[in-house]
């Protein structure tokens, strides 16, 4: 508990600081000391907001790590972003916005093309987070879904010792898409 | 939009012209369709086919080096050519290592030579691209080979997207073409159409209008204008012939007439039989009526463009009930019943005279062969009237017959009559432009007269009925 509000009270400072670059080291960090884990969040947020996640990523409230997570709810036309403590799981924080501005839809029409496929396929993102952190031994400290090209995918930021690592996952096949290198 | 709907669905099914236009944008959608084949494949088929040679030739040559080389040589150049080559993306897996550009290869790729597409992520400049490849076992491992053709993909597209809007437009261009063609032809042909049906209504004078073109439109306008000439002239003849008889037969016939009956009142004043001569005096009339019959008939039929001038508003049912009141004397001796229903109010242009007399044929005609005890009835429509009978009818190869100069039905020859009282209605119909048909009534006949120019209708409250004399409302 100590240990959380030092991290959080750095995290808060980290933003103004000189200690930006470190961010993702600090929410591996976080993560690893955290009681709620990412998988329990996303599941919290699902059941209680909508399964559409859209973004996710370490934040603070009130001197407090958060799990940071955007969701889409299609029936309410809502976009909730929520802060989930990663202490406890509690929701320290819930903002929504109607997808709606004065009749004309806010998203673009790449992201709302990702949550379509998204809606239309039948991917697990709890189970791909537990696969990737299994497969790099990692933890995943931000993701965000995207499309381009007509390919829908998560494009998840992994950090581990070996430094920070990204890695996209195809929504439709549910497989991590090879990287070409030059 | 009613008009639009109607209009199509009329030329769709009675224009020939309507469906020439369909099969000419019909080919030549096939035209275009067959056309952009064909450039297809001449063009983005032919570098597909040449990427895919390519590629297959590229799996060739590792194969032939595979088993020319031990593995360490072939892993040694195939590292040396996955660097070097651009153009492709080659990658060699063995349970040991991976060498090549890919960070592993996608579980969804196919055996080659089938390609798959799949996609790539470009880390360095955080891109997606899209591979075409495939896969095959090689030596102690596994070949992939992929192409990048998201140029020749996106080609593809734009020419796709240029197909649809050439085809667009060919069909567009098919259907205004096809549709100005229609209506100039149509236009044509409608003249004839309407040519013929003045010649049919009586009006042997009309003739099709000829351009200025001198096609063949106008070729056939010149045959068609020359035959209604002679027709007119042969009409003419036979008319004038059987006028010149009738009305040369007709004077000398008075005159006969007039000598019997001379005869007659002597034959009376010396009280001597006189059953003979006044056999011939009535037989003389019949002969005398049929050819006043007949010329009036010639009259009506040649003389439709003089008649017509004199044509005023009328109102059709009172000349219906005034024709109902003088049959009712007749009706009443067969102990027939007449209902008149004329609660319209129906006025049209013509000759009340005429038309008075059309009526009271057609109401004789039902009472003389309909029989005794019989109903008839005549009711006002929206567009004339129609009469009808429970006699026995007519059959119906004879419907049309009946309207012949001096033809008469075998069953109806025991009836007075001379075969001229439904030609005389039929010709003072088509006078007024209108139509007269012949129905069953099951049991019975109904005649349907139709104009096509009346004025309908205020409520009358008009019904009348006489039962053999002894019933009547009004």
């Amino acid at each position: 508990m100590k240990f959380t509000k030092i991290l959080c009270a750095t995290l808060a400072f980290s933003s103004l600081s000189a200690f930006a670059g470190d961010d993702d080291s600090l929410a591996a960090l976080a993560l690893q000391r955290a009681n709620f884990t990412l998988e329990q969040a996303i599941e919290k947020v699902s059941t209680d907001y909508s399964r559409h996640i859209t973004e996710f990523e370490i934040d603070d409230y009130n001197h407090q790590a958060t799990y940071e997570i955007e969701t889409i709810n299609f029936e309410t036309e809502q976009k909730y972003k929520v802060q989930v403590s990663l202490e406890n799981g509690e929701v320290l924080k819930e903002r929504s916005i109607s997808l709606k501005v004065l009749g004309l839809n806010r998203l673009d029409d790449d992201e709302l093309f990702a949550l379509k496929e998204l809606k239309a396929a039948n991917f697990n993102l709890n189970k791909t987070i537990a696969t990737l952190k299994q497969k790099y031994n990692t933890n995943i400290v931000e993701f965000e879904l995207e499309s381009e090209k007509g390919i829908s995918f998560y494009k998840f930021k992994l950090m581990g010792e070996q430094g920070a690592k990204r890695v996209l996952v195809d929504i439709k096949t549910g497989n991590i898409i090879p990287v070409m290198s030059h | 939009m009613a008009r639009v709907t109607e209009w199509w669905q009329a030329s769709r099914k009675a224009s020939s012209v309507w469906r020439l236009t369909r099969l000419y944008t019909v080919l030549l959608l096939s035209v275009v369709a067959v056309l952009l084949v064909v450039l297809y494949q001449l063009s983005i088929g032919q570098m597909s086919r040449q990427q895919q040679a390519q590629l297959e030739s590229l799996i060739a040559q590792q194969t032939v080096l595979a088993e020319q080389l031990n593995t360490d040589e072939f892993i040694a150049q195939f590292k040396l050519q996955a660097e070097s080559s651009r153009q492709y993306i080659l990658t060699y897996q063995t349970e040991k290592q991976l060498i090549g550009r890919l960070s592993f290869i996608p579980e969804q790729i196919s055996s080659c030579p089938r390609l798959t597409r799949f996609p790539i992520w470009l880390d360095k400049y955080d891109e997606i691209r899209l591979l075409s490849g495939c896969s095959q076992p090689l030596g102690a491992g596994s070949l992939t080979v992929a192409i990048d053709d998201e140029a020749l993909y996106a080609l593809k597209a734009q020419y796709i997207s240029a197909s649809v809007i050439a085809l667009i437009l060919a069909l567009l261009l098919g259907l205004l073409t096809g549709l100005v063609f229609s209506l100039r032809v149509l236009k044509r042909i409608n003249s004839f159409n309407q040519t013929a049906q003045l010649v049919e209504a009586g009006q042997l004078s009309a003739r099709v209008a000829l351009s200025n073109n001198n096609d063949e439109y106008d070729h056939m306008a010149l045959h068609i204008n020359t035959m209604l000439s002679q027709l007119e002239h042969s009409f003419e003849t036979v008319s004038g012939i059987t006028d010149a008889i009738a009305h040369d037969l007709r004077t000398p016939l008075s005159h006969l007439r007039q000598q019997i009956e001379l005869e007659l009142l002597d034959k009376r004043q010396q009280d001597q039989p006189t059953t003979q001569l006044q056999s011939m005096i009535e037989k003389l009339d019949e002969i005398l009526f049929t050819f006043s019959a007949m010329l009036e008939l010639t009259r009506l039929q040649q003389q439709k463009e003089t008649k017509t001038q004199h044509f005023k508003i009328i109102d059709l049912s009172k000349i219906i009930i005034d024709a109902v009141d003088l049959i009712e004397p007749l009706a009443e001796e067969k102990e027939q019943i007449i209902t008149s229903d004329v609660d319209l109010n129906i006025t049209l242009k013509g000759d009340a005279t005429l038309l008075f007399r059309a009526v009271y044929n057609l109401l004789e005609n039902a009472s003389k062969y309909a029989g005794e005890h019989a109903r008839i009835s005549i009711r006002l429509t929206e567009s004339g009237f129609t009469i009808s009978d429970n006699g026995l009818g007519i059959s119906d190869n004879e419907k049309n017959k009946v309207f012949q100069r001096l033809y008469r039905i075998e069953k109806s020859r025991h009836v007075a009559g001379f075969g001229l009282g439904l030609t005389l209605v039929k010709a003072i119909v088509q006078l007024h432009n209108g139509q007269i048909t012949l129905l069953d009534n099951n049991p019975g006949l109904q005649v349907m007269v139709e104009f096509p120019d009346t004025i309908c209708c205020h409520n009358n409250v008009n019904k009348h009925t006489n039962s053999n004399g002894n019933n009547k409302e009004g």
